[in-house]
């Protein structure tokens, strides 16, 4: 994903503006001069200034009219389109339903996915994401000694 | 030498030593897998030195490092891909002695000037890191102050090409610093009431998501990538190496000198280390001609640099707190969180385990050589992992560690928002790098700052009256103006090149 520097420039200036109107009502130390509010204003102005910067320089360099946000990575290719979407959605799902459905599952789903959608073969698939499920949860839960949370497996033997 | 006993029986605990050789695989693996770096390897493998004593954390760091800055040479001269951007300099010159068939041969140049440049680095580090520390320990926030703003300067405007672009990526960073309690008042800033937030954005989970989540998501972009490499013949040559390396002596040494001092520079590691040894030994060739066609002394010049600079990067690093380059500002937060806190005095509170990193670097150096045979034997093996299967399981071991870090689930979001930052920044031409020497030298230069004004009463001549602390400020102003007046004249050049009519 490719943003275009003008907007780029217009953003980083409109979070320079949000940053220093925040920092705005951070409260005043009593008897200090330099408060909490004192070195995010001045990353605030730093973003103003440099943002703006950005967006005239990259206004002055465009010559023909080129759409503000683009995708180059993206052309002709769905199964990494897909692996992306899978990601972020793995992600949200450890978040959210991580501690109820546990670590091994989730983990063991998202590689699954991950596989068939990059061509592997089903069996394949599932053997190598239950190979890479087994050995990340040895490393962790058993040798480190992470409490990674089992959730629906909780109250099952263990396999090891 | 008090110290050295202590030291040694440190290092030769079973847990160091085996973290040393288990991190070097890792380090190996990773390395060798084109697109993947050293700074990745080490954010990957800090969640799992998490649980290990201070010592093995530190030195699976090092070694991971140091192995994986030299098996970025491997897929650079048997495919013409290097490992890792240290290696780009030379990738021309190792792969056309490869197609000679010779590619033992320039892995075992590999190596060897590896280990050199790295103990080299490391000698330099034992020597100037306890001077500099006795020097530093009078230093007051004035100083350090000035120190940390010159790295944050460094870091935007020396490393990279594109100073607005860096220096933006640094405010960003800066920003990310000051989430959670401000350290005087303990007002929460951009906390919007989330109590994970209140000590601040967790730093490890932040680097797995700025350096391993958008190398992961790139990678699952392009699609699978098998790469074969039964092409390239590779059998040893130790003498040819050898008597190489003593013919260009006088390149490996230069070398390894100028990657120790670019190290030490703030923002600028391996990777500038490389490309300026690379250039230096190019422009003082006594065979320029032979330069493009294959020729050693590039590949000399190169792999010394790039293992030096990571031991230079250390000496900011332990005496001042301020990361030389990505990896130490990785080992800084690990340093922080085995109590081991980097600054002057760490010289004083943690003396025999100073030692023990020094010995530690060392010893992964000098592993490099025996770990370097086999691993040349083990090249075509590693680069014939197909990248479909390794990412997906690397994207669980990054959840895996952010989640590891706080056994909780903010980490996951952290390292999920970051990534997405990083991966679009870096799209649009950020360097990541700054952002990180922002996260780490956010708080010093703000603690630094609200305590020399407080103490000068906002007089900012103050800011000048120690005579340390003048000459950093100047180099400080000296940098930007420099940066400034460069900007100026490119612009004017420009402005006399276009056509008027």
């Amino acid at each position: 994903m490719r943003v275009d520097e003008r907007l780029f420039g217009a953003l980083i200036c409109l979070l320079g503006v949000v940053v220093l109107w925040h920092s705005a009502g951070f409260p005043e130390v009593a008897e200090q001069y330099y408060g909490p509010a004192m070195f995010p204003s001045i990353i605030g102005w730093g973003f103003v200034i440099s943002g703006t910067w950005l967006f005239g320089a990259a206004v002055r360099r465009s010559g023909a009219s080129r759409g503000l946000i683009s995708f180059p990575d993206w052309r002709g290719s769905w199964r990494g389109a897909v692996s992306v979407v899978l990601m972020l959605v793995a992600i949200l799902a450890f978040i959210y339903l991580g501690d109820w459905v546990g670590f091994q599952i989730l983990s063991f789903v998202t590689l699954v996915l991950l596989y068939l959608t990059a061509g592997r073969g089903v069996l394949k698939s599932i053997a190598i994401a239950f190979a890479v499920t087994l050995c990340l949860d040895l490393l962790f839960s058993k040798l480190l000694r992470v409490p990674l949370p089992s959730g629906l497996l909780t109250d099952f033997p263990r396999l090891i | 030498m008090d110290y050295l006993v202590p030291a040694l029986r440190l290092v030769l605990q079973p847990d160091t030593l085996w973290a040393v050789m288990l991190a070097s695989l890792f380090g190996f693996i990773v390395g060798a897998l084109p697109g993947l770096t050293a700074t990745m390897a080490v954010a990957l493998l800090v969640p799992i030195t998490f649980l290990l004593s201070p010592l093995a954390a530190i030195a699976s760091i090092v070694a991971a490092s140091a192995m994986a800055i030299f098996a970025g040479d491997i897929p650079g001269a048997l495919l013409r891909i290097p490992g890792t951007p240290a290696s780009a300099a030379y990738v021309e010159e190792s792969y056309k002695l490869t197609l000679a068939g010779r590619g033992g041969y320039v892995l075992g140049v590999n190596a060897t000037c590896s280990m050199i440049g790295g103990v080299i680095g490391t000698a330099v580090l034992i020597l100037a890191a306890p001077l500099l520390a006795d020097v530093a320990l009078s230093f007051s926030a004035f100083e350090f102050f000035w120190l940390s703003f010159l790295g944050l300067s460094c870091g935007a405007f020396v490393a990279g090409d594109a100073p607005l672009k860096g220096g933006i990526a640094m405010l960003v960073g800066l920003l990310i610093s000051t989430v959670g309690m401000e350290y005087s008042s303990g007002f929460p800033r951009f906390t919007f009431g989330n109590p994970n937030l209140l000590e601040g954005v967790s730093f490890i989970p932040a680097l797995i998501g700025m350096f391993a989540l958008p190398e992961i998501l790139r990678s699952l972009l392009k699609g699978a990538a098998v790469i074969s490499a039964s092409g390239a013949k590779v059998t040893d040559d130790w003498k040819s190496v050898f008597s190489s390396i003593f013919r260009y002596r006088r390149v490996t040494l230069r070398s390894s000198a100028l990657g120790t001092a670019i190290g030490i520079l703030p923002g600028a590691g391996a990777d500038i280390a490389s490309w300026i040894s690379f250039a230096v030994a190019k422009r003082f060739s006594k065979e320029p001609k032979k330069w493009g066609t294959g020729h050693i002394e590039g590949v000399i010049a190169g792999s010394s640099a790039n293992n030096a600079a990571l031991g230079g990067a250390w000496i900011p690093a332990l005496v001042f707190a301020i990361p030389g380059d990505t990896i130490t500002a990785i080992a800084i937060g690990v340093l922080y969180l085995k109590g081991m806190n980097p600054g002057p005095a760490v010289f004083i509170n943690n003396a025999d385990l100073v030692y023990a990193v020094f010995l530690v670097f060392i010893l992964a150096n000098l592993l490099l050589l025996p770990f370097g045979w086999v691993a040349v034997r083990l090249a075509k093996v590693v680069l014939g992992i197909p990248r479909d299967i390794l990412m997906p399981a690397l994207f669980i071991l990054a959840i895996v560690g952010a989640f590891a870090i706080d056994n909780d689930f903010s980490g996951v979001w952290i390292m999920l928002c970051l990534g997405v930052i990083a991966y679009v920044l870096e799209e649009c031409g950020f360097p990541i790098a700054p952002i990180v020497l922002g996260i780490v030298l956010g708080k010093i230069v703000e603690q630094n700052l609200v305590q020399s004004l407080i103490s000068t009463q906002g007089n900012l001549l103050g800011f000048f009256e120690r005579p340390v602390s003048a000459v950093l400020g100047v180099v400080t102003i000296l940098i930007w103006s420099w940066s400034l007046l460069r900007w100026a004249r490119r612009r004017l050049r420009g402005a006399a090149s276009e056509p008027t009519g």
